[in-house]
């Protein structure tokens, strides 16, 4: 389903992703891990379109998507969830999903802690709060693809744990997922495969604990 | 009492006016990023245009208001849109401010080509109505601004709290990249916003020709007004703005009724909507220093000490050929040529190595040019004390403009320029009662002025360039590029660009100077505002990056009233073709030079 | 030889708290800043830096509270960082860029091609900022912060970005720091990089101090485990 092949990206002449080919087939979760500056959030703008490849080839669902734009590919059914807290802190919580076009009592029925605070305005609430709010957009759009850059960024063992329970569920229903984190094992217990990445590219061999901890122990 | 509630009431109307106006300002900026300059000036046609279907040609009132406002304004709004500013999307607020005063000034020109100078009145709406309050009577013309006025604030309410089209802008404003991940397509948006813009720009336009007359500047400067109040609501908060707009118009309405009617407090009136956008910039809390990715610009290459020296040798040697061959007439101009490249020299420092767009720099030419004036001597001391005098005064904009930088440091110098006509130099204090004043010269002969005006040239370009191989250089381009790092590093920013204010502003005095002695004569009518932006545009098309972009733009610069007065159909063009050229040239700002340049490092490669 | 201390510092956006109640002490050697995204790292340098305003807290150098001096009082002070995201001046050469920091502190130019050769990148001297690779690019913005001869060095993520080799001779490079007395902080996620060059390490999470300690002690530790691995 999402299908990249040598793909090079970078920040004006500033090459970030040197050769990466990474698949995954339709219908499973891969978990992208690795340490920060590997390149990992560089191929999340990749794939929404947010960055050209200067090289290589990008394809979902059998489409060559290269240069196709953001706005286009969410409409064609990626939905692309950023690191950070993606919402419009100055929308209220109603406000941001009717944005998503989708029905928000799905989303308050699931966290019912947004619909107490659907008046208030979003960037007011706490990281967590924000983040369910972000996630709600996985949740309502019945998206084809659905990548998620650093969910649990930042947030409380236990909030993690609530977002992750509907990860787990998404990908029961079948909706192919690219999960990119630094946690390693929260995402890896939802994948069907685990691939590492350093320095731009794919890592041979896909060993956290060297990773996160050094060779050297 | 009565008089009051009759200034109240008419303080009201003509905010309710600039409310308009400055709403759709804020709309355009808030969703497309781009600050319209020409805001005003698209106002400005438009009434021109309501003028010609309503007065000219007897449509009813009704049918052209509709006509301008629904259909051509909005209209005119995608045009811009598509053609000039969405090319520059992400572009540096420098970019997108050279290209809005682009459209303003091609704007002006246009006007002027279709509707030659003369008195235009024009019909208030329904002027056999009107009501009594008390003593005070509120025109029929003063009710349809109000319910414009209130009708445009529910309206943009609705529109963006109410429809998912809103929704989007909104979104757009807090986050655009996040906008387009959930499919929302942000050029339909800009679009949209820049439609609407427009039609308020008209809207406001033309219920406020009865106010301020059907005149292409005044209209056109409703931009300082119109940002003053969207200042207040950050450019961001429309009920601030409408806040802002209202409060403005009060404030000048009073001033009307309880500020003594002399000469000067007329001009102090006139003076107010820059003066407040001073005191609100004041107040504004200071801009963070913005961290985040590497930014650079490519300008030409800086030329050696050596090459610096070769070419100036050159430069002089053809400046004395010229002086010995061309006769007097030819001789006058060339040297005025080089008085404006000396002009542009100041904006290379500021503009094209300090990143600073600044919209009043012809300004601290007027204030060399009065200072040389009224020390009635052209000497080498008076001009050099022109030139400190102009320093000054930029040293006091740099303070007073510190706390805030980009869009608003450039909107701020345009207040700037904008207070000083007011209060300065169209005024008795600069030029006295006749408006005009003496100067003797320095040299007598013609040729010996082109000396002059080049020795001055090549001094002062040498003197840029040292700077730019120098150590102010160096942090002038520095604090452009990152002003977090250059705060890290032990510099303090703040100082180095009061400095390059200063300096810059120095150049453009003794500039002025030599402007006052070479024409004998100088008036206020030289120094009007809206010199300014040519000024502005002739830089960045010519190249703003180099002292040989400075050379170009000067004599296109001198050239320009010789064209126009060659050939008077030719004039407006002219300026039309300007704002043209200056809108797509934006995006290079080391202009045609630069091209001169590549031709010549691809032949020697 | 200089001593850091940053004390109760907290810093709040709107009701979230990226900073939180963080206490540390900084002593010449290398100290290490760690732990996931999000933790605070970047914002604490900030506000060492004064970049930004902590919401409580102060920031101590020498026993004297700095805390409302701006960054570039602090820079003469001998406070240098580099930047996460970078900050090189790209329209200036990597020269020019080592010169304005010395000119800054009245040191003469010419050490800027020592400095260059020091942190290896002499080769790239001549060539604009905004065109070299992002590893030249933290080189030279580490070259920049030596060029003001600081005390107190703040390294944020050096080694993203250099390769295997590269990261080698930048350890040599801390190493050397640190045994000329200057007190670096180090965040980083190359694990080799902190777990062999650091004499102590600070281990932040959810914007809290979650342990203090040698390597070894902080690679021990369960809580650092968890918040790693899950």
């Amino acid at each position: 389903m999402i299908d990249l092949m040598d793909v090079h990206a970078g920040y004006g002449r500033i090459e970030v992703l040197r050769g990466v080919s990474l698949n995954v087939p339709r219908g499973t979760v891969t978990a992208l891990l690795g340490p920060n500056g590997a390149g990992k959030s560089t191929l999340v703008k990749v794939l929404s379109g947010q960055i050209r490849a200067t090289s290589g080839h990008v394809h979902l669902g059998g489409v060559h998507v290269n240069d196709a734009a953001p706005d286009e590919l969410a409409r064609a059914g990626l939905c692309t969830i950023p690191e950070g807290r993606a919402i419009f802190p100055n929308l209220t919580v109603a406000e941001n999903l009717r944005l998503m076009r989708g029905d928000a009592e799905v989303v308050y029925a699931r966290f019912p802690k947004l619909k107490a605070r659907q008046k208030q305005l979003a960037g007011s609430m706490s990281g967590g709060e924000q983040q369910m709010l972000a996630f709600s957009r996985a949740l309502i759009t019945d998206p084809a693809v659905l990548v998620i850059d650093e969910l649990s960024m930042g947030l409380a063992p236990v909030i993690v744990a609530e977002l992750y329970e509907v990860v787990a569920e998404l990908a029961r229903s079948g909706v192919t997922m690219l999960i990119v984190e630094q946690f390693a094992e929260t995402a890896s217990a939802v994948a069907d495969q685990v691939v590492v990445m350093t320095h731009g590219e794919i890592a041979a061999d896909g060993d956290l604990a060297t990773v996160y901890f050094g060779g050297t122990s | 009492m009565t008089a009051l509630l009759a200034y109240t009431v008419f303080g009201l109307v003509t905010g309710g006016a600039y409310a308009v106006v400055a709403g759709g300002l804020v709309l355009t900026y808030s969703t497309s990023k781009v600050f319209n300059v020409g805001h005003g000036a698209i106002g400005m046609v438009m009434a021109f245009l309501y003028w010609e279907l309503a007065e000219n040609r007897g449509l009813p009132q009704w049918l052209a208001l509709l006509l301008v406002v629904g259909v051509c304004a909005p209209l005119f709004g995608l045009v811009v849109e598509r053609f000039i500013m969405r090319r520059l999307a992400g572009a540096p607020v420098g970019i997108t401010l050279v290209a809005g005063v682009g459209v303003l000034v091609g704007l002006i020109g246009v006007a002027q080509v279709i509707w030659p100078p003369m008195a235009r009145p024009v019909r208030p709406f329904l002027d056999q109505l009107g009501i009594h309050i008390g003593q005070s009577f509120v025109s029929g013309h003063d009710l349809v601004t109000l319910v414009c006025a209130v009708l445009v604030a529910g309206g943009l309410y609705v529109l963006l709290n109410r429809t998912r089209t809103g929704l989007a802008m909104r979104a757009c404003v807090d986050a655009p990249e996040l906008a387009s991940l959930y499919g929302t397509r942000p050029t339909r948006l800009s679009a949209l916003s820049w439609a609407i813009g427009s039609a308020l720009a008209a809207l406001g336009g033309i219920l406020l020709t009865p106010v301020v007359q059907l005149d292409y500047v005044t209209m056109t400067l409703l931009v300082i007004t119109a940002y003053t109040a969207a200042l207040v609501g950050r450019l961001r908060s429309l009920p601030w703005t409408f806040a802002g707009a209202l409060g403005l118009g009060l404030v000048q309405s009073y001033a009307v009724a309880y500020l003594p009617s002399s000469p000067f407090w007329i001009s102090f009136r006139a003076a107010i909507p820059a003066l407040s956008l001073f005191i609100v910039l004041l107040v504004m809390p200071q801009s963070p220093l913005r961290i985040g990715g590497v930014r650079g610009t490519r300008g030409v290459a800086t030329p050696s000490a050596a090459t610096t020296w070769v070419a100036a040798g050159l430069f002089g040697a053809t400046a004395v050929v010229l002086a010995l061959l061309v006769d007097p007439v030819v001789a006058g101009q060339l040297a005025l040529a080089l008085v404006f490249g000396i002009v542009l020299l100041s904006m290379v420092l500021l503009t094209g190595y300090g990143g600073v767009v600044s919209l009043g720099q012809f300004t601290f030419v007027g204030v060399g040019a009065v200072t040389v004036a009224r020390l009635g001597s052209a000497s080498p001391v008076a001009l050099l004390i022109g030139a400190g005098v102009a320093a000054a005064v930029g040293a006091l904009i740099a303070l007073t403009a510190l706390r805030v930088s980009g869009l608003y440091l450039a909107l701020a110098t345009l207040g700037f320029a904008q207070l000083m006509d007011k209060l300065v130099l169209q005024s008795p204090i600069a030029f006295g009662v006749r408006g005009s004043l003496q100067v003797p010269k320095l040299i007598e002969s013609a040729s010996g002025q082109l000396l002059l005006a080049a020795g001055v040239f090549v001094l002062v370009g040498a003197g840029v360039l040292a700077i730019r191989r120098g150590r102010l250089g160096r942090r002038m381009i520095a604090v452009k590029d990152s002003s977090a790092a250059c705060a890290t590093l032990g510099l303090n920013v703040r100082w180095i660009r009061v400095w390059v204010f200063s300096l810059s502003a120095a150049i453009a005095g003794l500039a002025g100077g030599l402007f006052a002695q070479l024409r004998e004569t100088v008036a206020a009518s030289d120094f009007q505002l809206f010199n300014n932006l040519p000024l502005l545009l002739f830089a960045v098309i010519a190249g703003v990056t180099s002292v040989s972009g400075a050379l170009l733009g000067g004599v296109l610069l001198m050239l320009l009233p010789v064209l126009q007065s060659g050939f008077p159909a030719f004039a407006g063009v002219a300026v039309v073709l300007l704002g043209v050229a200056a809108a797509g040239l934006a995006r290079d700002p080391n202009g045609l030079v630069s091209w001169g340049f590549r031709a010549w490092s691809w032949r020697r490669a | 030889m200089s001593t850091l201390r940053v004390e109760g510092v907290t810093v709040r956006f709107g009701e979230v708290t990226a900073v939180n109640d963080v206490t540390l002490t900084v002593k010449p050697g290398v100290t290490g800043l760690i732990g996931p995204n999000g933790a605070g790292k970047t914002t604490l340098f900030d506000v060492i830096s004064g970049l930004r305003r902590p919401s409580a807290g102060q920031v101590l150098l020498d026993e004297e509270d700095i805390t409302s001096k701006g960054p570039h009082q602090r820079s003469r002070m001998g406070v240098a960082r580099t930047f996460q995201r970078l900050e090189v001046f790209g329209s200036l050469t990597v020269w020019e860029n080592v010169v304005v920091a010395l000119e800054s502190r009245r040191r003469p130019a010419k050490l800027a091609r020592e400095l260059l050769d020091r942190v290896g990148i002499a080769e790239f001297a001549d060539n604009q900022a905004d065109t070299v690779p992002t590893g030249a690019a933290r080189l030279l913005e580490l070259a920049r912060a030596l060029a003001t001869d600081p005390v107190v060095l703040l390294l944020d993520e050096p080694s993203s970005g250099l390769d295997r080799a590269e990261t080698d001779a930048f350890g040599e490079l801390l190493r050397q720091l640190s045994a000329e007395g200057r007190s670096v902080v180090l965040v980083e996620h190359d694990m080799d990089l902190v777990m062999g060059y650091c004499d102590q390490v600070h281990v932040l999470n959810l914007g809290r101090l979650l342990v203090s300690g040698t390597p070894d002690v902080v690679r021990a530790d369960e809580g650092v485990r968890e918040a790693y691995l899950g």
